[in-house]
């Protein structure tokens, strides 16, 4: 019968082309609209074959490279818009363009982090002070799809200040980002809060520790990126989104700084790194990304030096801290596994800021290794 | 490997039609062995010594009943060492943690468990060896005196790790002789691509709403949630396992294979016996032929019925798991069988042919509960929110949330497990009387669901494998 035939026909051409130009063409090492590198070619040796490593990573590797991903990729979320659905991979469509990330509490390790905290503060007895930052769903809640499902983040921010040993002091960045939510302080396409955001939390920091803060006034706003696509949009790619701006507030001219990565081992000039701009995870602008130890030397010289512990939500407030500390370390914990405390001492550290978003807070984030 | 992945469609299944097709007549089997072996042991590459200790003792013992088929006692006892074999096998891999988990809790003592992998597919091999054997003891089928043969029965891909359970005796010709044609292949591409558009674009994506109801808390978990989340699952598993099955049957008929159909329509059932009748079928013919009529099915007076219906269906709950849940669920149905025949059943065909379906309906909803959740206390906490008595009331926000975003899909996976659109697309195609309109619909229709389920394929975070407990 001739639709046998057509069928049979559409079958066969549609895998086979699909097959062989799969086959033909060449891995892609990254993913832009993702922002990561894409799994290769895995190697065949007898034990990832008997132990089926070789087979996931060789599903990973079709996965990644299928011909047309992207393409792929944005005809299902056309799909998923015609079936009127309102999130993807944890990601809400939100108004106004928002990608809020659905927060997921964790009680366990929200209360674990806090006491990791509380003991490593009673046992090298330095000052210590906790700032956790709300993510964008907590403050803009009115945006979200009706209904849509999202623990209380307040909720979580005010076990942790429960849990917290009295000595360390926990600061409260919540009442100053709801007064100026009207300002772009929350990227709409990245899990991250803007350089803006990241102000207001600085200047909380500081008011609650009796001291002053660089008024906004001073600070000088360039705008460096008009099109940054965030993590959100890797996870939730729909056509119609725009992307993003990059603020950057900053005192001009910039005041020196001398930036040490000791892994690599390198030391730049600037908290910023130009390149990242030119490639699609343009939030590493700030300090060049995830490092285990960055050290920074400033030209104050009052003699405080600085330990913070933190996520990446530091990076875009750590400029603004370079105006009141001569030496800041920064550990980012998920890649730096030897003793934090022994480092403090090795590094004669006088005061100690951990600085995380709360849904990272909410996870275990590697907090553990304080102990060590 | 599972058939919905981007590994299975455009790498391994245009290789093996391919060498398939390139092989002459008499190395198709040899082929299907050797590429079924393959497929199983990119998911399990050690269990495959398994798979093989199974079909190498079924076809010595199916040809040594055969020899003896004169020596009723000695053909007996071969039988008897096939079943002990396989269920050995079953028992040993499947069932073994679970007994002991269950000595440990009932006299309170401390056994450590030996955490076993299942392998993938062996209640669906064992049960087919199994058959074979006595098939040819009952002589329902010839002896297959060609390992190769028997081999690529046993481990034939398209059913190997999801069913439906092929019975040696409905496709004992088709083994040694078979035609494939354009008209079977194209069927079958047809058939392999309704499957998988089943499974990756319905299923799946339903299996979400699931997910998201059964992660809300005691509290949050309302009248309209409960019944969001129970359809939901209905859903998933039937589009899922009946997807399985089309896919499985379709790849059979593009190797020439004519398999026997495993779902029909289930949801359009009018009662648990009927149900029963339409729900994977062939393992519902596989217990009544294998137990349930051994046992003297029906014929030995009330009482024996009602034995073997309960010995039938505690089983059948257990096959699919080796927990209690699943015990409670053959349990239940057995309940509901035994009230059907006790009476239920004649007094249901007085009432209009709507109830009798949301009769049936509705005991198939309060038994996914128990199919669902593992432990007492979800299963009750979910049954009870189904009655009105969750925490979150008759509905919550975060249901019309979930109803704004599975609305819609809802409502399509709710027609597509009737018959009528494809009935309605028959009729209306048949009417037409212009030929070349199925010859384009069909094929365009085909094309649709495979582009579809291919972004959705590419795009994939949820796309699970339900039968790892099977």
């Amino acid at each position: 019968m001739r639709v046998n035939r057509n069928l049979t026909a559409v079958f066969l051409l549609f895998i086979v082309s699909l097959s062989l130009s799969g086959l033909l063409s060449l891995p892609r090492l990254f993913s832009p609209r993702e922002n990561r590198y894409l799994t290769q070619r895995p190697r065949l040796t007898l034990r990832s074959l008997l132990n089926g490593k070789f087979m996931s990573e060789y599903e990973q590797f079709v996965t990644d490279q299928f011909p047309g991903r992207d393409s792929w990729v944005l005809l299902k979320m056309d799909v998923e818009q015609l079936l009127n659905k309102q999130e993807s991979n944890g990601i809400y469509f939100a108004q106004d363009g928002y990608l809020l990330e659905r927060y997921e509490h964790d009680e366990r390790w929200l209360g674990q982090n806090a006491d990791y905290i509380s003991s490593f503060a009673e046992r090298t007895g330095l000052p210590t002070a906790v700032l956790l930052a709300p993510t964008a769903i907590a403050i803009y809640p009115e945006k979200l799809p009706a209904g849509a499902p999202s623990r209380n983040q307040l909720a979580a921010w005010q076990l942790v200040q429960a849990r917290l040993a009295p000595s360390v002091s926990a600061i409260d960045v919540w009442p100053t980002l709801l007064e100026h939510k009207g300002e772009y302080i929350y990227f709409r396409t990245d899990h991250h809060w803007t350089m803006r955001g990241a102000y207001y939390a600085y200047a909380a920091l500081m008011q609650q520790q009796g001291l002053t803060p660089m008024p906004l006034g001073n600070l000088q706003s360039t705008i460096v990126s008009n099109d940054f696509f965030g993590t959100h949009y890797a996870k939730a790619s729909l056509r119609s989104l725009e992307p993003d701006q990059i603020e950057v507030l900053q005192e001009l001219p910039a005041p020196a700084v001398k930036v040490h990565y000791p892994a690599e081992p390198v030391t730049r000039d600037s908290l910023f790194d130009r390149a990242y701009l030119e490639q699609a995870g343009q939030y590493s602008y700030f300090l060049g990304g995830n490092h285990g130890v960055v050290e920074i030397k400033t030209g104050i010289d009052n003699g405080r030096s600085l330990l913070l512990v933190k996520d990446s939500y530091a990076h875009c407030l750590i400029p603004f801290l370079t105006a009141h500390y001569e030496h800041i370390h920064i550990l980012d914990l998920r890649y730096y596994s030897l003793s934090p405390s022994q480092y403090a001492r090795d590094q004669a550290c006088d005061e100690v800021l951990f600085l995380f978003s709360l849904a990272q807070f909410s996870s275990p984030a590697n907090l553990h290794k304080l102990n060590r | 490997m599972v058939f919905s992945s981007l590994t299975f469609l455009f790498r391994f299944l245009p290789s093996v039609l391919l060498v398939y097709w390139l092989a002459p007549p008499r190395w198709k089997n040899g082929v299907l062995f050797l590429v079924s072996l393959l497929f199983y042991a990119w998911g399990e590459p050690i269990y495959i010594l398994l798979m093989l200790f199974s079909t190498l003792v079924d076809y010595t013992l199916g040809l040594l009943v055969d020899r003896y088929r004169a020596n009723q006692r000695l053909a007996r006892r071969l039988v008897l060492v096939s079943v002990v074999i396989n269920l050995g096998l079953l028992g040993f891999f499947k069932y073994s943690d679970w007994l002991l988990a269950s000595i440990n809790g009932l006299f309170n003592v401390d056994i450590p468990l030996l955490n076993l992998a299942l392998p993938i597919g062996i209640s669906f091999y064992t049960f087919q060896t199994m058959s074979y054997t006595i098939d040819v003891y009952r002589g329902d089928a010839p002896v297959q005196k060609n390992i190769v043969s028997l081999g690529a029965y046993v481990t034939l891909f398209p059913q190997l790790i999801a069913g439906p359970i092929v019975r040696y005796s409905t496709v004992a010709a088709q083994i040694n002789q078979r035609e494939e044609t354009i008209d079977m292949f194209g069927q079958g591409a047809q058939r392999f691509a309704i499957g998988l558009g089943k499974k990756v674009l319905l299923a799946n994506n339903i299996g979400l709403l699931f997910d998201q109801v059964s992660q809300l808390s005691q509290g949050e978990l309302s009248l309209l949630g409960a019944w969001l989340g129970v359809a939901a699952f209905a859903l998933q598993i039937y589009f899922d396992f009946s997807g399985y099955s089309d896919m499985a049957i379709g790849l059979g008929s593009m190797f020439g294979f004519t398999f026997l159909e495993n779902f029909n329509y289930p949801f359009m059932a009018q009662s648990i016996t009927e149900f029963w009748r339409r729900w994977h079928i062939s393992l519902g013919t596989w217990f009544r032929d294998y137990v349930y009529i051994p046992l003297g099915g029906s014929r030995r007076g009330e009482a024996a019925t009602y034995r073997n219906l309960a010995v039938v269906w505690l089983l059948t709950g257990l096959w699919h798991g080796a927990s209690w849940n699943f015990v409670l669920w053959g349990a239940y149905f057995a309940c509901f069988l035994m009230l059907e025949k006790a009476g239920l059943l004649r007094w249901l065909q007085r009432l209009p042919r709507l109830l009798r379906n949301a009769y049936a309906l509705t005991v198939i909803a309060f038994s996914w509960v128990l199919f669902a959740f593992e432990d007492w206390p979800m299963i009750s906490r979910h049954w009870q929110a189904m009655l009105g008595g969750g925490g979150g009331g008759i509905a919550t926000p975060t249901d019309f949330y979930l109803l704004a975003n599975y609305g819609l899909l809802l409502i399509i996976l709710a027609v597509a497990a009737t018959p009528w659109p494809r009935q309605t697309v028959h009729q209306l195609l048949a009417a037409a009387k212009h030929p070349w309109l199925a010859e384009l619909f069909y094929p365009a229709f085909m094309a649709l669901i495979l582009v579809l389920s291919t972004a959705y394929l590419v795009d994939a975070s949820y796309n699970p494998f339900l039968y790892f407990r099977f």
